[in-house]
């Protein structure tokens, strides 16, 4: 990973924004302890964006929230360090990184009907973040909401509305309003449209698209479809049980999948350019978070598996500059 | 399955002018399913596909009679269903059943798997006498690879995928030859999703089942269907073979709708139409095209009204829109305008 950060750098002459380093995360409840993060290592530069994909209980959602240090209670980080920008984000004061939250760092979430507060119009919704970050008072943040809801496609006179008079779509839309009020350097998108019909998922990515190559913002796209990062995202990372198992631009990884996981999942997709024979699906199920298997996390639903896969966890291999790996397959 | 065949076969299930509205209050009527016609020959897999909202499992609901239709008719072979009650009714669920989109909420949590698999037998007790249940419950297990050690289990133990199989095992216990399948893999990861579709082909290949696949995701309905129906707000606006649906679209609708799904072909970048708004509602639809509001293409007389009836254009192809033909060579370079 130390590697390929020096390498992206000179190669590509961006500036590293966010790191995530051996990150580990455990969820505690009464009987069980849940691994959910099992040594990530993440790189994200500046303007990039970068789609995190993998299965539920893959552990997306939970390197997004602890980026903001929003894990639940019953949550430890095990291990492992955050920087943003240069900064320990877990030595950060509880002030210095609300500071950061919602103005440097703007998260967008998967469910615009839980995530919108229901009893306060989305005119004070967005306000609000102007009114703390940027310190205007009432009236211009309200009309800065005004301004923010027309650059998503919201006329806005409906600054006054409640979320429950929007749709699914609108309300979405509102949420990135409200992601991208402070002008932030990252967005996180945690499955934004996962919830919407094709028709409007293809309006909000349009509507994505154009405003991080306008506002160069970095984003994180945390989602379970590969359509979507092969047509937003310049890098994909892919998530298994807790573990970032291969990193690259979309192109090469898309075109040359090399670890046999994201084999499968590419193979398990119903084509919609020609129609398959027979599609192809991994073998077994999901590893338990709660009972991980030993090695390389994979080793149990792999058909190259050997016996050191069984024992020993593969780390990161770099295939080229815009390739990563973690399968000992791929060592020379 | 070429439309020669179909032709010459009678068609399994035949819905003729279904309708469903909802009473909301005295003046709004909810038109969730208007005149819907389609047929689903014997060994087929028709595809049903639209936006959330569209009607498409209401459509699936009104055909197993969860739901009173408002009109219309529904044959079975030659039998109007819907005019049938009491046992002659009770013959015809056999027939016909149906596997739900939400494996966690469609299983009782308080019945093992094997009290689920035999509750359809203790129910047409009659049809099964002499028979033993246990033996018959095993038969399905096998069918459908569940391992016969989970047979004492809850739902509740088992993963998403291994529920959605126990969801289409019991759909399969009283050896129905119809069966609408809604939304069956939504609720499913990919890799998940891919066995059990591929468990959905392998099933129809050996025993002959046709289906009704209700789905919004359409790579997962052109892999499955032989044919496919595309619905906007509770109307069919087009239907075809699977193939001559990709390779001819001829709807505004339909050809906005294929050209919005995420590709993950990195080389090839397709044009896309951006359909403006939101559905809109279907209280009080107003008579006419239903998609003219939204249409990348609509003329003067679509927004004023144009009455548009499903139409063939070529055999097995039909296509609701007057202009079908001009939008689907206009597509191209409507793409070119709409993204101005």
């Amino acid at each position: 990973m130390e590697e390929m950060k020096k390498t992206q750098v000179s190669s590509e002459e961006k500036e590293v924004l966010v790191e995530i380093k051996d990150l580990s995360v455990t969820y505690k409840s009464e009987r069980a302890t849940v691994y959910a993060l099992n040594g990530v290592n993440l790189v994200i530069h500046k303007g990039e964006s970068l789609g995190l994909v993998g299965e539920t209980g893959a552990g997306k959602t939970t390197t997004a929230i602890s980026l903001l240090r929003l894990l639940p209670r019953n949550a430890t980080i095990t291990g492992g360090s955050i920087y943003y920008d240069g900064e320990s984000v877990m030595d950060m004061t509880e002030k210095q990184i609300r500071q950061k939250r919602g103005d440097k760092i703007a998260m967008i979430f998967q469910n615009p009907l839980t995530s919108l507060n229901p009893v306060f119009t989305v005119g004070e919704q967005i306000a609000v973040l102007l009114r703390v970050h940027r310190g205007m008072n009432r009236r211009e943040a309200m009309k800065a909401a005004g301004e923010l809801l027309e650059q998503v496609g919201i006329a806005s006179y409906r600054t006054g509305d409640y979320p429950g008079q929007f749709s699914g779509g609108m309300r979405q839309r509102v949420g990135i309003a409200a992601g991208i009020a402070c002008n932030p350097e990252l967005l996180i998108a945690d499955e934004p449209t996962t919830a919407l019909d094709v028709t409007i998922q293809a309006q909000i990515l349009e509507l994505m698209a154009d405003l991080q190559k306008k506002r160069k913002t970095s984003l994180l796209m945390i989602t379970h479809n590969l359509g979507i990062i092969s047509e937003l995202c310049q890098k994909v990372a892919v998530m298994y049980a807790g573990r970032i198992i291969e990193y690259g631009t979309v192109k090469e990884v898309f075109a040359h999948p090399a670890h046999p996981y994201t084999r499968g999942l590419l193979e398990a997709l119903p084509n919609l350019e020609k129609k398959q024979e027979r599609l192809h699906a991994i073998p077994g199920l999901i590893a338990d978070s709660q009972n991980l298997p030993s090695g390389c996390h994979f080793h149990p639903r792999c058909e190259h598996c050997t016996k050191r896969c069984e024992k020993e966890r593969p780390e990161m291999i770099r295939l080229n500059d815009d390739h990563y790996v973690a399968c000992f397959a791929h060592e020379e | 399955m070429s439309e020669q065949l179909n032709k010459e076969r009678k068609p399994l299930v035949k819905a003729v002018n279904l309708k469903k509205h909802f009473q909301i209050s005295r003046t709004k009527t909810l038109h969730a399913v208007d005149d819907v016609n389609f047929e689903v020959y014997p060994g087929e897999t028709l595809g049903l596909v639209g936006e959330s909202g569209c009607g498409k499992s209401t459509v699936g609901n009104v055909i197993m009679r969860l739901l009173p239709a408002t009109g219309g008719e529904l044959y079975y072979e030659d039998t109007d269903i819907f005019k049938l009650k009491g046992e002659e009714q009770k013959k015809y669920c056999q027939k016909m059943q149906i596997v739900f989109q939400d494996p966690y909420s469609s299983l009782n949590p308080r019945k093992t798997v094997k009290q689920i698999l035999s509750e359809a037998y203790q129910v047409h007790k009659k049809d099964f006498a002499g028979q033993n249940i246990d033996e018959l419950v095993k038969n399905l297990c096998e069918m459908t690879g569940i391992p016969l050690n989970l047979l004492d289990h809850y739902p509740h133990e088992l993963d998403g995928g291994m529920r959605q199989v126990v969801g289409i095992a019991r759909a399969l216990s009283l050896n129905p030859k119809f069966i609408v399948c809604d939304e069956p893999v939504s609720s499913l990861d990919v890799s998940v999703q891919a066995k059990i579709i591929n468990l959905l082909i392998d099933l129809q290949k050996e025993h002959g089942y046709s289906y009704l696949f209700i789905s919004h995701d359409l790579s997962v309905v052109r892999h499955i269907s032989n044919r496919i129906a595309v619905m906007y707000l509770g109307q069919i606006v087009e239907i075809a073979d699977t193939d001559t649906l990709f390779a001819h679209t001829m709807h505004p609708y339909s050809i906005a709708l294929l050209s919005a799904v995420p590709r993950v072909n990195v080389d090839k970048k397709v044009e896309r139409i951006v359909l403006k708004g939101d559905v809109p509602s279907p209280v009080n639809p107003a008579p006419g095209c239903r998609f003219a509001p939204r249409c990348w293409m609509a003329k003067e007389e679509c927004k004023k009204g144009l009455p548009v009836t499903l139409t063939e254009v070529e055999p097995g192809h039909l296509v609701a829109c007057p202009f079908a033909h001009e939008s689907a060579e206009n597509a191209k370079n409507a793409v070119k305008h709409s993204l101005q």
